[in-house]
């Protein structure tokens, strides 16, 4: 899931942006951060969601803000955390929270148009050298046990009926999300990059 | 009265010379690393997706302003920074060779130290002191002046911030060429001049200075040249400032889904403006090019700088601040502290991020495992050939050693990256697919490593008079014979010189390794990029720290061990 993250030293709570079209806003020119589609799967995936459901002119008047780009959806909460950008704009949900639980001075916010949201694929290889005890691997991982690991340990979310979310962290239910399409994103990617380079320059 | 001795024909130990067969061999080996990937890079540049023949790739370069914009842009940064180069090196090197500088071996230890750092090593740790909000030398500002906190001094994401950080580790390449210029100029020229009458400085303007600029113009395109090429610095900086030069390009051109048509012809014009260059400084210098020989000249007269010793130390010492200290003491307080741009104190210090890195970090093993074996294997293959390549065409031992000569000192015109490009495309094709392995980087490593490693050797070999190996051959020994058992030995220094050299010049490769490593081959080099896109920087810190120690230690080992002699890095 791709939130903003922002750093609670720098902006208050109250101040921070809660919609995409809040980042419009100069104030917060040159105090945002965000990953790049070119280079990582998450930001490919968030990009191409924001793009069809705000329009690429979203994105034209968002490079004017003087975005700082990163590489990485891995990237975005280290730069929050440091100090470097108030504000992420995109970027790996599960370490903002866990950056917070772990004393950062950093906080997630879900935006109100919807967050960008990628499932994790997983997958039986066709010709594994031991492919029953993948099958029962898989069966495991996507039982409660499974999911209820990879929220504790990683703060990802599970749309599992009966795993747990952390206490302080909001539930997956309330969480708008926005509409996930892997196959159009697979034949949209290098026009992504395209329009994507051409506002932002890079 | 005489006697006539019976002409016995001199016994050989084995049947047959192996010299011509082994010397032929080294030479198609040279051939197969340079030619094979330079031809795979010209047909994939004059091919399109479907492998039909077509010039569309070259007119996108040109035409497309998201490849022309980095093509003007690298073009600034280099010669921007190869201006500031030769503007501080030079000055600093005729201070150290020619005048009496107190501690001038310190000077030249510490630019030594700044040769050693791998420039994308120090352009994280410039990221930690100088990005525009975070930075540590920036809340230092903040503090002194007490300034808003959006101010800043210092903005380390812009054009001129990359400019600074690719002259920071390329200055050395300027010093150490005009110092060896310097230090190689005979004592009796000034003397001469002196004695006709020739003050200090009159001496230093008319005779010194005009001996050493071919040197410092050489020096000068050189920098020009790593500035060209470097992949590490730009790709760390220039995507938060928000353009691209031409190695990043390139190098975006391979994330999915590969392009590697437009990345050849993205690499051509790298690769032309490098010969060109090239060719250049051989008419400037001749064939001089780089080597330190030991002079039969008289030692040159130092100039006493009197009342200026001890400021023009402290300028020295300012100056090297910003290549060495700064940065690692950054490091230092990024490896040791809880958030990286925060300053650590007694209270805050942890080992946390040592711990992630030797504990938890689980490609570390592998890929510290990678770089030694890589290292060793490079060091050695590689001074290996340069000796025997060297051996040939400084004895001129086989027919067409003129043309092993320039094949072992090409590799220099071609750009890591593009040496990259090259060999990903040879090598990910029937018969040898060697993408994946080991090999692959092997061969990179050799390739970028042997121009250097030639011209060490090459230098080294012109000290040892052929009267040596004559007297051996004339006793019956074959010319291979006599370079392990006579040769060899004499080169003790110049060989272990180039070992050392080019196992250091493997840990800090990255340009080539970018694009050839795989999850099972990573490097030291590139788990320190990785961890870099995912922000780790306290690791980085904590395993750079680790490289520098690593590398320093050899350096300093080998110049202590009684027998190896003393050892000064020349490029």
């Amino acid at each position: 899931m791709s939130p903003f993250g922002i750093n609670t030293n720098l902006v208050k709570m109250d101040d921070a942006p809660k919609s995409f079209a809040d980042l419009l806003n100069p104030k917060w020119k040159g105090r945002m951060v965000k990953g790049h589609p070119a280079y990582s799967g998450t930001i490919m995936n968030a990009t191409f969601q924001i793009a069809r459901d705000l329009g690429w002119d979203y994105f034209e008047k968002l490079a004017k803000q003087n975005v700082l780009q990163v590489q990485s959806a891995t990237d975005p909460p280290k730069r929050i955390a440091l100090g470097e950008r108030a504000i992420m704009i995109d970027g790996a949900g599960y370490l903002v929270i866990r950056g917070k639980e772990a004393g950062q001075p950093v906080d997630v916010i879900y935006p109100s148009e919807g967050t960008p949201v990628a499932t994790s694929p997983s997958v039986l290889m066709k010709a594994a050298p031991h492919p029953n005890a993948g099958k029962l691997f898989q069966n495991w991982m996507h039982a409660r046990e499974g999911q209820q690991l990879l929220i504790d340990y990683a703060r990802q979310y599970s749309p599992h009926s009966q795993a747990v979310e952390k206490p302080g962290v909001r539930k997956l239910s309330d969480i708008k999300l926005m509409r996930e399409d892997p196959e159009a994103v697979e034949k949209a990617a290098d026009e992504v990059k395209r329009r994507y380079t051409q506002y932002f320059k890079v | 009265m005489t006697v006539a001795l019976p002409a016995t024909r001199a016994q050989r130990r084995f049947g047959f010379d192996l010299t011509k067969p082994v010397l032929y061999l080294f030479a198609a080996v040279l051939c197969v690393l340079i030619v094979l990937p330079l031809s795979w890079l010209f047909i994939y540049s004059l091919t399109d997706q479907k492998g039909a023949f077509t010039l569309v790739n070259f007119y996108r370069l040109f035409s497309e302003s998201s490849f022309y914009d980095p093509l003007v842009t690298t073009f600034i940064i280099s010669i921007s920074s190869a201006l500031i180069c030769c503007t501080v090196a030079a000055p600093m090197a005729w201070l150290v060779a020619r005048t009496d500088l107190p501690f001038a071996g310190l000077v030249r230890a510490l630019v030594t130290a700044s040769f050693v750092t791998p420039p994308f090593l120090g352009a994280i740790a410039w990221e930690l002191l100088a990005a525009p909000n975070s930075g540590l030398l920036n809340q230092i500002f903040r503090a002194l002046t007490g300034a808003e906190r959006d101010e800043h001094l210092f903005n380390i994401y812009t054009v001129e911030g990359i400019i600074f950080v690719i002259a920071c580790y390329t200055f050395p390449y300027v010093f150490v060429l005009v110092a060896n210029a310097l230090d190689r100029t005979p004592g009796e020229l000034e003397d001469a001049s002196s004695i006709l009458g020739g003050g200090r400085w009159y001496t230093a303007r008319r005779v010194t200075i005009p001996l050493v600029l071919p040197a410092l113009l050489a020096g000068g395109l050189v920098a020009f040249l790593q500035a060209m090429t470097l992949f590490g610095s730009p790709a760390i900086l220039a995507l938060p400032a928000g353009f691209h030069t031409m190695t990043t390009k390139i190098w975006s051109l391979f994330q999915f889904p590969p392009k590697p048509e437009l990345a050849a012809a993205a690499s051509l014009p790298l690769l032309v403006l490098t010969v060109l260059l090239l060719r250049a400084e051989h008419m400037i210098l001749g064939r001089r090019g780089y080597s330190v020989v030991g002079g039969k000249y008289g030692a040159p007269r130092l100039i006493p700088l009197r009342a200026w010793r001890w400021p023009a130390f402290g300028v020295c010492t300012a100056m090297l601040m910003l290549p060495v200290f700064l940065p690692y003491a950054a490091l230092f307080n990024a490896a040791f502290s809880p958030i990286a741009t925060t300053f650590v104190t007694f209270k805050t210090a942890t080992w946390q991020n040592v711990h992630f890195v030797v504990f938890e970090l689980s490609a570390m093993s592998l890929a510290l495992k990678n770089t030694i074996i890589l290292g060793t294997s490079a060091a050695t293959v590689g001074t290996a050939i340069a000796l025997v390549i060297a051996y040939v065409t400084t004895r001129q031992a086989v027919a067409g050693w003129r043309v092993l000569g320039f094949l072992a000192t090409a590799p220099i015109a071609i750009p890591g990256i593009v040496l990259g490009v090259g060999l990903f495309l040879s090598y990910t094709r029937e018969p040898f697919v060697l993408y994946g392995t080991l090999w692959i980087l092997l061969i990179a490593f050799v390739t970028i490593a042997l121009p250097s490693a030639y011209q060490q050797l090459q230098a080294a070999f012109r000290t040892i008079h052929p009267e040596l190996e004559d007297a051996s051959r004339i006793l019956g020994a074959t010319r291979l014979r006599c370079l392990w058992q006579i040769t060899a030995p004499l080169l003790r220094t110049g060989i272990v010189a180039t070992w050392c050299f080019i196992f250091v010049g493997v840990m800090r490769e990255l340009s080539a390794a970018i694009i050839l490593f795989t999850s099972q081959t990573k490097v030291v080099s590139v788990l320190i990029y990785d961890l870099n896109e995912s922000g780790d920087l306290g690791a980085i810190s904590v395993i750079g720290l680790g490289m520098l120690f690593i590398t320093l230690a050899v350096v300093i080992a080998v110049n202590r061990i009684p027998g190896f002699g003393t050892v000064r890095f020349t490029t």
